[in-house]
């Protein structure tokens, strides 16, 4: 008997209870949603500061600005606010619930941000070519410029440079498996 | 050490699990919790037991997981962390009883080889096991399921690389003992 049909023939052999087992299997499926740690909870404590914050002064910016300004520039507000209330949202139930649901994930965290930036970006643009005040249009695409740069750009590039690399590793990784198994299954054979 | 098959599958589930690919810790739970239940099972006094401490070990391996460097001796760590939770599920339920540490090796014949324990069933070398004492148990136990080597049963169980070579000597020696009383 060789080695790996001694292992799957021990483990063959060992009995188990179907309650245990699915009471078991029942907690195991809490622990795949990612549980907050104290720097997790910190971190999205500072995120829902800020974000709240962003929120008040879209209010307050929009209750002094509404009426002066283009449409445009009012829908770049009204994004900011969106983005920065439903920020709000979801921070919150993940600090209440215990359990990061939708920001567990980086890469969806990091293309909301990047969406974010470049809708932004982009209404500033246009609110800044469509501005009757040549110099309130060019303060509106500094505006919008600088914010891309600081923020659109640099998640965009990150996020791009992380999933070519997780990308080029699961690749190999799966190359070396194939591999690996080809070669057991001809030591099998022979 | 365990096969090359299940080790490169256990660094891919890892990658798709880090990048976000919530499916791939479960399949990772379920390439390794049988054998990882069955060692538990062989260091602890009832199932449920046994159950609970293969939970708190996938907890600990998935909190802990920034930690483990090698990614290739992922199969080892996480038989390190089950062997840490059963050690403390005994300190409480078998206070008198812990696991087996270092100590001094016992004597190893210098001409004897290792005993052969090829030929015998399989279920009688399972239900030998558990006549076997918890030190000799262990050994062989890590042994026969993933063919760990010295070095990492002795990283494994905190014990010298000549204690672990003692102890499956003399396992491997009273398995075969109890295996040829029962064919007789």
């Amino acid at each position: 008997m060789n080695d790996m049909h001694l292992r799957d023939a021990l483990l063959a052999a060992e009995p188990s209870s179907p309650e245990l087992e699915s009471r078991y299997r029942e907690r195991l499926r809490d622990l795949t949603e990612r549980g907050l740690t104290w720097p997790l909870r910190v971190a999205h404590g500072i995120g829902l500061l800020i974000a709240l914050g962003t929120t008040i002064r879209c209010v307050f910016v929009f209750t002094q600005v509404a009426g002066h300004v283009a449409p445009v520039a009012l829908a770049a507000l009204g994004l900011a606010f969106v983005f920065s209330a439903g920020w709000v949202v979801a921070t919150s139930v993940a600090l209440v619930s215990g359990a990061d649901r939708v920001f567990g994930n980086s890469a969806v965290r990091a293309w909301l941000i990047v969406g974010f930036a470049f809708l932004l970006a982009a209404l500033m643009l246009w609110a800044g070519i469509t501005a009757g005040d040549a110099a309130q249009g060019v303060r509106f695409m500094f505006f919008g410029l600088t914010f891309w740069c600081a923020t659109g750009l640099p998640f965009l590039v990150f996020q791009l440079v992380s999933e070519m690399q997780a990308r080029l590793r699961t690749d190999m990784l799966r190359l070396e498996l194939a591999f690996a198994e080809r070669v057991a299954a001809r030591g099998e054979q022979s | 050490m365990a096969t090359q098959v299940q080790v490169v599958r256990s660094v891919l589930l890892l990658a798709r699990h880090r990048t976000g690919d919530r499916a791939a810790f479960g399949e990772l739970v379920a390439l390794w919790e049988r054998p990882l239940l069955y060692y538990l099972r062989r260091l602890l006094a009832t199932e449920e037991d046994a159950w609970d401490a293969l939970q708190e070990t996938w907890v600990r391996a998935f909190r802990e997981q920034h930690r483990l460097r090698d990614e290739r001796s992922l199969p080892a760590w996480l038989y390190t962390i089950a062997r840490r939770v059963a050690s403390r599920a005994r300190e409480r339920t078998r206070p008198a009883e812990p696991l087996p540490g270092d100590e001094a090796p016992g004597a190893l014949p210098a001409s004897e080889p290792a005993p052969d324990l090829s030929g015998f069933d399989a279920l009688d070398v399972h239900r030998a096991l558990a006549t076997l004492s918890l030190a000799h148990r262990e050994a062989l136990t890590l042994h026969f399921l993933e063919g760990f080597s010295i070095a990492e049963i002795g990283a494994i169980t905190g014990a010298a690389e000549g204690t672990v070579k003692s102890r499956l000597f003399h396992a491997r020696h009273a398995l075969r003992v109890r295996l040829e009383g029962e064919g007789s």
